[in-house]
């Protein structure tokens, strides 16, 4: 009996999404969004809203319970920090209640499938990039006053989308005690830099630089920022997407390219950084195997939770310059920006949960536990680490722009991942034909999108 | 009620909901994916534009990256295949009763029924460059010349996935031939004892013909298997270094979600599942039953 | 005489010698791997990188690693999840799969042939290109981040067991469904009482080729249940390697705790499992 029960109700459910799909036959995408509220939903919403009910604040028994999601991409520490806070938001509006959920990257996918089916959480991360993609899906955020007090909200096409809860920049980490034993100095040039590795690998006692190419993000701040440092230009890939063949012989990417390959072919990185993981590249600097290891500012919380103490670390910009006459930049970059889907069903509470994410201690102790800049007005980052190190080797910030809209298309068109090349280049392709190849669909992909 | 009508009732009733399932959840969804393959659609916006078989046009003759990863399923299908013959003796050894054959038997069905994820992860442990156990015993035999990056060199890589592929699918094969092999009357061959037939005569006349329907099968499952390999390489290498190890499936969702191109990742899934049918007829015609002819 | 029986009797030990170096070889292969993430599981991190992978583990008691894995890789969870998706599809797979091939082995009607060549198209679809058509789908239903997404495409798309049972029905006689009819018992009555528990034998193995299936399944269960508290055993291997890459002995652990279930099904089930798979490969 249980069984022809089930059998109704599937049936009752086929009938349904029949019903749904000649319904919106014509554009299966534009309105396919639940006109209900999920069951599940309203039911979580009032089991979370009965602890309330027994909650000394009257005014919020009336209130209508909100349930709201926040979407974050796999990052420890922010998953960690805003599931904790959200608890603290709850006994301040006890009708609301603020989940989060952990969105995996896949190949980029992150909430793509959702945002197709109008599906997307109340709040969610993005990244730089994601803009173009989730763009016609977010709210403005233009009269929030979070956004008047935000350094660097991202604007696109001349709203603003979203609100970056940190901004950072790219270091090279090093143990100034291997620095000490085999008597090396910072780097002041990118001559100098590899002159610093060729040293390091000619003791032979540690590996100069730990890599973690087998997850090929980690190659970024070679392979993605190189050219774009090299260049000079803080337009470099909006300008990217108007030029038809920008890899050739000459470029900044052919610089960056025999830059990595030279780590790759004289083992700068150890005798296979392909086969490391992210994860193994970490435990080699952190286990002091090696010297130094390139990565961006959220590095330094997850190095402090792993050794516990900075003693032996010390951080200097990766310097992307020839001459000492030249400017010594580091790439900047405001990222976790926060945006609200526009389909939200309770867009002002989500508004007021954003205005409250980046106020008073839930931001001051958010801002501190990741290290980072600060992006709101008023509010400073305690980060005694980077200050230090910043002030013996300081350097100008080289402003990152990763939300060109042209740049975006392109790139889409072109199918170009600088970080799978960046692997190409590290596995021993010809960089000749790498360049090629790839200015031949780059110029397919500027013809096409113009 | 009479049976007439009773027919009907039980007929429509029974049908609806098997038929009504495989109707929304295979043939609508193929349907889409035959329209989207005809479109620009980026994957997410609520507009698209038909575009003709611009995409096809595109896979076909402009997009080297789509050939290089179909060329590695290629090689996912050449040496499966190549190991058919060894799986047919390991099939006609378990077929006799042997001590032990059990065990045996359980030995070689078990890598295909233990977890394909946590298979793919143990590859990645026994690959290891740090600590991993291939080389560390390539070094206790002395072989420590012959250690490379298992994941990681452009020349090996995909050797080391199909490994992988090999271990976890032979098995089943060798189980699908046995089961050929069972039932195969034994009668038949006793009577080709009498007529005096060589073990060459009985394989090419009684053996052969015996399995070609389980053979079929195995040949049906080596040519999907290869063609839509994709959870190997995703899980032990991302398709990578660059796209060295992209499989044909792994670079369409790529090219769906990574590169926002759902029109053309469409037209991929489409060339696929045509392919497949090519393929497989192609098969079952070589191993077609000519006797009658 | 003596060298006529000798001659035979040598190939005959040379047989089994073939025999048994090959399948030892193969029982080496198979089960070397899994031994040594076993033995890597209940290593130290240190131990794994003094000793061999070869060497037995220093303490056989050390479970620091499968705790780990239990804890922060979610896997009491992802047991239950696959638990239950196995065991729900297995019983809606029994009934629509019975009702389907009973429909299609005793009863002729018009659109027969068409629903048969749909089942054949269906069978050829390879599942995962169609995922963001399906999305839709599921999403409309409302049945996204639920266990009834996967649920219903696991149930509504497996052709290949409806083809299975169609396979063994056709083996079995029409007669008892005819002197039941004599009987005046309804199509219904029939299905019930004499189709469906005829076609036991074959639920048994179909349901257990259908949990190896979800259980090796990823594609469908990373798409659709994203949330946390929907993970399945090889979702939360995924994720909790992920964060842990180079703490290999955790990995081991993870890797054997995912590998326990099947393994544990395939020792108690392997009589059903061959059978099913060899009935499946023959057709009638």
């Amino acid at each position: 009996m249980i069984t022809k029960k089930r059998a109704s109700s599937l049936l009752a459910l086929a009938l349904f999404s029949s019903v749904a799909l000649t319904a919106c036959g014509g554009n299966d995408k534009g309105n396919a969004s639940s006109p209900s509220a999920s069951p599940t939903d309203s039911a979580a919403a009032t089991a979370s809203a009965s602890p309330s009910s027994s909650d000394a604040s009257p005014s919020a028994a009336d209130a209508e319970p909100v349930k709201l999601k926040l979407a974050i991409w796999d990052a420890k520490a922010d998953l960690e920090y805003w599931t904790e806070k959200a608890k603290d938001y709850t006994k301040l509006k006890p009708n609301v209640t603020v989940e989060l959920e952990k969105v995996p990257d896949n190949n980029g996918q992150y909430l793509k499938v959702r945002l197709a089916a109008n599906d997307l959480p109340d709040l969610f991360f993005l990244k730089p990039r994601d803009f173009q993609v989730y763009k016609s899906a977010l709210l403005p955020l233009d009269e929030l006053e979070a956004t008047k007090n935000n350094k660097y909200p991202t604007k696109i096409d001349g709203q603003v989308l979203g609100l970056p809860l940190v901004s950072f920049s790219e270091f090279v980490y090093f143990h100034p005690s291997i620095f000490k034993e085999l008597n090396l100095e910072v780097p002041k040039t990118l001559p100098e830099f590899m002159a610093l590795l060729a040293k390091i690998k000619e003791n032979g006692k540690y590996t100069p630089l730990s890599l973690g190419a087998k997850d090929s993000w980690t190659l970024y701040p070679l392979a993605e920022f190189g050219p774009h440092m090299l260049s000079g230009d803080v337009n470099y890939l909006a300008n990217l997407a108007k030029n038809k063949e920008p890899f050739g012989a000459g470029s900044t990417f052919d610089q960056t390219a025999k830059l990595i390959q030279e780590i790759a072919d004289k083992k700068y990185a150890g005798p296979d950084a392909l086969s490391l993981s992210y994860d193994q590249s970490t435990q080699q600097f952190e286990t002091g195997k090696s010297a130094m290891i390139a990565l961006g500012q959220w590095y330094y919380a997850s190095y402090m939770e792993k050794v516990k103490n900075d003693d032996d670390l010390g951080a200097f910009p990766l310097p992307f310059r020839s001459t000492e006459s030249e400017k010594l930049m580091s790439m900047t970059m405001s990222d976790m920006n926060v945006g609200i889907s526009k389909d939200s069903k309770h867009p002002d509470e989500a508004k007021a949960f954003l205005e409250w994410m980046l106020t008073g201690d839930a931001y001051q102790a958010y801002i501190n536990k990741v290290q980072q800049f600060s992006t709101v007005n008023g509010i400073e980052s305690d980060l005694p680490f980077f200050r230090k190190w910043t002030q013996q080797y300081p350097f100008e910030p080289f402003v990152y722009d990763g939300t060109d809209a042209g740049y975006a298309k392109v790139k889409g068109a072109a199918q170009y991942d600088p970080a799978l090349t960046g692997q190409d280049v590290f596995s021993g392709k010809s960089i000749e034909k790498i360049e090629k190849d790839l200015n031949a669909k780059w110029k397919k992909a500027v013809e096409s999108n113009p | 009620m009479s049976y007439k009508l009773q027919k009907k009732v039980v007929i429509f009733s029974f049908l609806l909901v098997p038929v009504g399932l495989m109707l929304f959840f295979l043939l609508y969804p193929t349907a889409q994916l035959f329209r989207y393959s005809f479109t620009n659609w980026d994957g997410f916006s609520p507009s698209l534009k038909y575009i003709g078989f611009d995409n096809y046009t595109k896979l076909l003759f402009d997009f080297p990256d789509a050939w290089r990863a179909i060329r590695n399923n290629g090689l996912y299908f050449v040496i499966h295949t190549l190991f058919i013959p060894i799986e047919l003796i390991a099939a006609v050894l378990l077929n006799r009763a042997m001590r032990g054959s059990g065990f045996f038997r359980f030995t070689v069905l078990m890598p295909y029924i233990i977890n394909g994820i946590a298979v793919a992860y143990m590859f990645s442990y026994i690959y290891n460059p740090i600590n991993g156990p291939l080389n560390e015993s390539l070094r206790a035999l002395g072989l420590g010349s012959w250690i490379t990056g298992w994941l990681s060199d452009l020349g090996v890589v995909n050797y080391a996935l199909i490994a992988v592929s090999i271990w976890r699918f032979g098995g089943v094969h060798v189980i699908l031939m046995l089961a050929g092999l069972q039932s195969i009357p034994k009668d038949l061959y006793e009577a080709a004892e009498i007529d005096g037939a060589s073990f060459w005569q009985q394989l090419r006349h009684i053996t052969l013909p015996g399995i070609r329907t389980t053979m079929e099968i195995v040949l049906f499952m080596n040519v999907t298997g290869a063609l839509l390999q994709y959870d190997i390489p995703y899980v032990m290498t991302g398709g990578g270094p660059g796209t060295a190890s992209s499989t044909f499936g792994l670079f369409s969702l790529q090219t769906a979600f990574t590169y926002n191109n759902y029109g053309l990742a469409s037209s991929m899934a489409v060339s696929l599942l045509i392919l497949i049918i090519v393929f497989s007829s192609l098969q079952n015609w070589i191993i077609k039953d000519r006797s009658e002819a | 005489m003596e060298l006529a029986t000798a001659a035979p009797n040598n190939r005959r030990w040379l047989g089994s010698a073939v025999y048994y170096v090959f399948f030892a070889v193969m029982a080496v292969l198979v089960f070397v791997p899994i031994l040594l993430v076993l033995f890597g599981s209940f290593k130290t991190n240190a131990e794994l990188a003094d000793t061999s992978p070869f060497s037995w583990p220093a303490n056989l008691l050390n479970f620091d690693n499968y705790v780990t894995a239990y804890k922060e890789g979610n896997m009491l969870r992802g047991l239950t999840n696959t638990a239950i998706l196995v065991a729900a599809s297995m019983a809606g797979n029994a009934v629509l799969g019975t009702m389907t091939a009973y429909i299609v082995n005793r009863f002729d009607f018009r659109l027969k042939k068409a629903i048969l060549a749909l089942f054949m198209l269906a069978m050829m679809i390879p599942s995962y290109t169609t995922e963001i058509a399906r999305f839709q789908l599921i999403h409309g239903m409302n049945l996204y981040n639920t266990l009834y997404g996967p649920l219903l495409i696991y149930v509504g798309t497996d052709i290949m067991q409806i083809y299975i049972y169609t396979q063994f029905l056709r083996k079995i006689s029409e007669q008892l469904d005819e002197s039941a009819m004599l009987d005046g018992a309804s199509y219904f009555r029939i299905f019930r009482s004499i189709v469906f528990p005829l076609l036991l034998p074959a639920t048994a193995t179909l349901a257990i080729l259908k949990s190896v299936a979800i259980m090796n399944d990823i594609y469908v269960q990373m798409l659709y249940m994203p949330s946390k508290k929907l993970a399945t055993l090889p979702t939360a291997l995924m994720s909790f390697v992920g964060d842990r890459t180079s703490d290999l002995t955790a990995l081991c652990a993870g890797i054997v705790l995912v590998l326990l279930p099947s393994a544990l099904i395939y020792i108690l089930f392997q009589r059903l499992i061959f059978k099913g798979l060899m009935d499946g490969a023959i057709k009638g």
